[in-house]
């Protein structure tokens, strides 16, 4: 056990002299979880609108008041349509609204009027653009009463607007009333969606770099020289699979813990939290395994590892929620273990759940655990 | 020259035979930027399907009118309704295989024509957020309209129309069409497809390190004592350091290339002006090798080197929106990205891509252009250094 535990150590000491290895073990996820946590929205930033308002007259001047009101929005002004394109194109707004010129003449005349509503369908999100439909309809809606007025009680158009304001602010009304099957959001929000994603990807990333040291134990002859002193095979192979267990662990530890403490998170129920993490950690060790003894040189290790682990990380939902790919996508995202796990984190941060309800993710982790681990080992052993 | 081009001829058959380099230049962005696409593409109307419990708790006439609005022919292809018997029953559902479920409660038409507030009540599934979005934004639109013709009616009764015709009333106002109406229309002169941010945004990524690996011979060169054979030989550093700057560029510039070819014809990314696409190629290339050029010079030893250039082209592709959008960033990372070659580069292409003309490119290029010069202008001196102290 003492050779078993030397044998790791030193892997461990190898890996960390490296100042890199401990940039993207311990610095790396921090600094992406929080600009991505930023990025969407962790700080409960305002929305950005932009606004093109070319003589719209009285009720444009309204429409921009009303956007300008919504406590989630902040409302640029543009001079022209052209460069308010430009600044949603280049990311600077997240939305923009054109109000034609016009626009007051001919809502009061009962004239159809168009508003744009200027997006980019990678950036903008959905509830910009309700909250921008909910302010033109009132407005619509305000029209149309007073022109309904207008023709039925036959009153001038100005009293046709004062009495459907009236009315408006006097009750009555339709609404939506949207909730989740579960609580109230669909899915944990800000930084508590993106340290669980991130302690997932990472911790498959790291191991799968970390792997360049089983190649250059290999190509330096370093396990060779343990074989031939009095250390069995056995004891090399569970050495260097520690060393990867323990990274691992101490990655996931790290994340928990920092999202605990720096971001807010509250895993919800630890037991099971740790339990992912643990299975998690057993799965990357394998995975690490595998690639350490596919790869030839500690090139290919790091021409892989970060692909791999970023793209089964996109399918498995640590990129994005799983829930909004096509269903076939989502099953097929599966096949790696990151789907497992994020779906276990949801469970547990979102809903709740605990270690029954997470059962399922942590059996299906163990699964490729047990096909990943002995695969690793083997071909691991066959290099010796 | 010649000395130049033959080094440069060996580093690319060294890369190639490693097969490395096919796996980050081309094989892995491909890859990501199709996972990207499959997975945010497919979300447009035309592919959309759903199904929705409904519970009418109310059957009045409003609601009716609720559920008439599945029948129309553009709804009917995309949505699916399952009447069910109780509110509990449709909020079940939710939770297991439907999107969403719409409840209308008892007394919803009379409140409505009272004048009185109404609301229904949309359920969504956690698993289908966008199944459960469109949901919401049914329901909005029906609201919308609804309220509208009540607020209508109420305001012509109050303002003296006979309440002995509110029935002839309620449906004169019913039929009325909206004033003023919501048109969505894209940001470029088409629309932006997610292929065609995230097919640059991947090959950006992946650009700094595939080149990384030109810079990162070097070292490996010094390792093995070749460097040190070279410089016994008449041959100049420049030859030396020339040869290895070619096979970089040709390296990062095919890698491009073939992206932007095989996208297109894949994925339908649309790219744009082929010329201001090149230039922006070429100008990014030369960008992305200065800056890592500049890092792999800073580190002692290959692995240090890689640790290094991994790090810094993960943390200039994250600030500049190479992984995700940035536009609901605060300000200041915001600005941030424009102090990357990402964030450069990503903006030139998704002009081009959403049909920009090629003058918009020109701050791009510019931009990147002071990136390589200044970034390129250190790294040749230092790399420099690393040849002569053979």
């Amino acid at each position: 056990m003492n050779r078993v535990l030397a044998i790791a150590g030193t892997d461990l000491k190898r890996l960390f002299r490296d100042r890199s290895a401990l940039f993207f073990v311990l610095v790396l996820p921090v600094l992406i979880t929080l600009i991505i946590g930023l990025a969407t929205g962790g700080l409960g930033t305002k929305v950005r609108l932009g606004v093109v308002d070319r003589g719209s007259g009285a009720l444009g001047a309204e429409l921009r008041q009303t956007l300008a009101h919504s406590p989630r929005m902040r409302l640029t002004h543009y001079g022209s349509p052209s460069a308010l394109r430009t600044a949603v194109r280049h990311q600077e707004l997240e939305g923009g609204v054109i109000i034609p010129a016009g626009y007051d003449g001919d809502v009061r005349a009962g004239r159809h009027v168009t508003v744009l509503f200027v997006t980019n369908p990678t950036t903008t999100p959905a509830a910009v653009r309700s909250a921008v439909a909910a302010a033109v309809n009132r407005q619509s809606e305000l029209a149309g009463a007073a022109g309904f007025t207008v023709r039925e009680a036959s009153v001038t158009l100005d009293r046709g607007y004062v009495v459907a304001r009236e009315q408006a602010a006097s009750g009555g009304g339709v609404r939506v009333e949207s909730r989740t099957s579960f609580g109230t959001a669909p899915l944990p929000q800000g930084f508590s969606y993106t340290a669980p994603s991130n302690l997932i990807l990472f911790m498959f990333i790291t191991s799968l770099a970390a792997s360049a040291v089983i190649v250059n134990n290999r190509r330096l002859g370093v396990t060779r020289r343990m074989l031939a002193s009095p250390t069995s095979a056995t004891q090399v192979l569970l050495g260097q699979g520690l060393g990867r267990f323990a990274t691992a662990l101490f990655q996931g530890t790290f994340i928990l813990l920092l999202g605990r403490v720096v971001f807010g998170v509250n895993w919800g129920d630890k037991l099971s939290a740790a339990s992912i993490v643990l299975v998690f950690a057993v799965v990357s060790t394998g995975a690490a395994l595998v690639v350490g003894t596919l790869a030839r040189t500690e090139e290919q290790t790091s021409a892989l590892g970060p692909p791999i682990g970023i793209g089964l990380g996109m399918l498995g939902g640590c990129m994005w929620p799983i829930s909004i790919v096509p269903p076939a996508l989502r099953v097929l995202g599966h096949i790696g273990p990151q789907a497992w796990a994020m779906d276990g984190f949801i469970t547990i941060i979102g809903r709740g759940g605990h270690v029954g309800d997470v059962a399922p993710n942590l059996i299906a982790l163990a699964g490729f655990a047990v096909v990943l681990v002995p695969l690793g080992a083997w071909r691991l052993r066959r290099t010796y | 020259m010649r000395i130049a081009l033959v080094i440069a001829a060996k580093d690319l058959r060294q890369r190639l035979r490693d097969r490395s380099a096919l796996v980050v230049g081309v094989a892995a962005p491909l890859m990501l930027a199709l996972i990207i696409s499959a997975a945010l593409g497919g979300t447009g109307f035309n592919s959309f399907h759903a199904t929705y419990a409904l519970y009418d708790g109310d059957h009045g006439p409003v609601a009716r009118s609720f559920t008439a609005i599945f029948r129309t022919p553009q709804l009917r292809r995309a949505v699916r309704i399952r009447t069910v018997r109780s509110a509990a029953e449709a909020a079940s559902l939710t939770k297991h295989d439907l999107a969403a479920a719409f409840v209308i409660p008892p007394g919803f038409s009379g409140s409505v024509t009272a004048g009185d507030p109404a609301a229904i009540r949309v359920i969504r599934s956690r698993a289908d957020l966008i199944g459960g979005q469109v949901a919401v934004d049914i329901a909005g639109a029906f609201a919308a309209r609804v309220e509208g013709s009540q607020l209508a009616v109420r305001s012509a009764l109050a303002a003296g129309a006979p309440a002995s015709h509110a029935d002839a009333l309620v449906a004169r106002a019913t039929s009325a069409p909206p004033v003023v109406t919501l048109a969505d229309t894209a940001a470029g002169g088409r629309q932006l497809q997610p292929a065609s941010y995230f097919g640059p945004a991947m090959a950006i990524f992946f650009l700094f390190f595939t080149v990384g690996l030109g810079a990162r011979s070097l070292l490996a060169e010094r390792r093995q004592a070749t460097l040190a054979r070279l410089q016994a030989a008449p041959i100049s550093a420049r030859a030396v350091l020339g040869g290895k700057a070619i096979a970089s560029f040709v390296l990062g510039f095919t890698s491009m290339l073939v992206l932007v070819v095989v996208s297109s014809a894949l994925l339908g990314a649309r790219w744009g002006h082929p010329l201001a696409v090149l230039l922006l190629i070429v100008a990014a290339v030369l960008a992305a090798m200065g800056i890592t050029t500049l890092v792999v010079t800073a580190a002692k030893t290959e692995e240090q080197a890689g640790g290094y250039s991994s790090a810094v082209g993960v943390v200039l592709a994250l600030l500049g929106g190479n992984f995700i959008p940035i536009s609901s960033a605060p300000a200041v990372l915001r600005r941030l990205t424009l102090l990357t070659p990402n964030g450069w580069a990503l903006r030139g292409f998704t002009d081009l891509g959403t049909g920009a003309r090629a003058s918009a490119i020109v701050p791009s290029i510019v931009a990147l252009a002071v990136f390589a010069a200044v970034t390129g202008g250190v790294s040749v001196a230092r790399a420099n250094r690393v040849v002569r102290a053979q």
